[in-house]
């Protein structure tokens, strides 16, 4: 009974830490040992896939709203410079968008994506926390999201400008950041709408809408490193050893 | 006629469905140089991130090229049913597809026939590349 009262004070203390301001990346606090999910929060439990968009702009019903800068990198990027093709990883909406499944598992104070594509996962904080002070930049960013009705809310920045936001090559800045929907439309659906606002490379956020199902087969493991054969048949405009 | 139906959905999801997103068509590949050769198949990588076959196969003068062939996801493709015995060493494959850019010989699959007329695994239509 002890031990029971002492272990409910820590993970009191523990999801007290969680909330508000967060640490710094190198001291964010696990998420708190909070009551699982329960009612008034969409089951988004389950493998998933949404349509391969290799080209986002695609779904966009008119051009999309490049800075000069912007279309000036889209002009000139080569395909052969897509960090992905180096195995590279994708980003947190690009896997998303992928022609491969992803799983997503619910838990207390936390959404975990696993990526089937290059075997990787990412983790979105539902605890409450802020994004961390004096944010690192890294390839999957930091995601915190929160439930509302039938849908998740999620916002994500410091996402490393290395990443590409799809294979036809638009790329962002580090100032990227990203809005997500996950609207649970019905027991086998979830409307997914993504937002991207990079005052570097766009002139105004803009958005994209894809409809994921859910998939009967288990994720597989696919490692992009295994027999990536390309790399040296690639037609880039950078020298390859700066990848 | 059973067969027949099952034979076509595998053709059509083949045509229609994407197997490769690690890299687009244009990053690697010319769509200027279709290529179509007839040799045997030598090796095949069933793995990730493309499954890669290699062929010997002789020009209209009789020399021989080692070709090595880019198909698509090896998850994907085992999720429309095709496995890594689909294509064998010592198979002999007609191979219609489009040359790398640097000249070498790599290309990028779309059609891979074997000796009895069977198509097996190839690459995709969703990569930005030509649509066969």
């Amino acid at each position: 009974m002890r031990f029971n009262a002492f272990a409910a004070a820590a993970a009191l203390c523990f999801a007290m830490a969680a909330w508000g301001q967060a640490g710094d990346n190198a001291t964010l606090p696990l998420p708190p040992q909070a009551p699982a999910p329960g009612s008034g929060i969409p089951d988004l439990n389950g493998v998933w896939q949404a349509p391969y968009t290799p080209d986002l702009s695609r779904t966009f019903s008119s051009a999309l709203p490049f800075t000069s800068f912007g279309a000036e990198q889209f002009k000139n990027h080569l395909g052969g410079d897509d960090p992905h093709g180096y195995c590279q990883p994708t980003g947190p909406t690009r896997a998303i968008h992928s022609p491969f499944p992803f799983e997503i598992i619910q838990t207390a104070g936390m959404t975990t994506v696993l990526f089937e594509i290059d075997h990787t996962f990412r983790r979105i904080f539902t605890d409450g926390r802020s994004h961390p002070k004096g944010q690192d930049i890294t390839w999957y960013g930091d995601s915190i999201g929160r439930y509302e009705g039938n849908t998740l809310y999620v916002d994500t920045t410091g996402v490393s400008e290395r990443s590409w936001l799809d294979t036809a090559g638009h790329q962002h800045s580090d100032k990227l950041h990203i809005a997500e929907t996950f609207a649970k439309t019905g027991p086998d659906t979830i409307q997914w709408t993504v937002t991207y606002d990079d005052p570097v490379y766009f002139t105004k956020p803009w958005s994209v809408s894809l409809n994921m199902k859910r998939q009967k087969y288990d994720i597989m493991e696919m490692i992009c490193t295994d027999n990536n054969q390309d790399i040296p048949h690639y037609i880039t405009s950078k020298p390859k050893e700066a990848k | 006629m059973r067969t027949l139906l099952t034979l076509c959905g595998v053709a059509v999801s083949l045509g229609v469905l994407p197997v490769q997103a690690h890299h687009s068509f244009a990053a690697e590949y010319d769509q200027k140089q279709p290529v179509t050769f007839t040799g045997v198949v030598t090796k095949l990588d069933w793995m990730n991130p493309h499954v890669y076959f290699y062929v010997d196969a002789s020009d209209k003068d009789g020399v021989m090229a080692h070709w090595a062939c880019e198909a698509g996801n090896p998850n994907a493709l085992a999720r429309r049913g095709w496995k890594k015995d689909s294509l064998k060493k010592g198979d002999q494959v007609t191979v219609q597809g489009y040359r790398a850019k640097d000249g070498t010989f790599t290309m990028n699959a779309r059609s891979i026939v074997l000796a009895d007329g069977t198509k097996v695994f190839a690459a995709s239509s969703e990569d930005g590349g030509p649509l066969n």
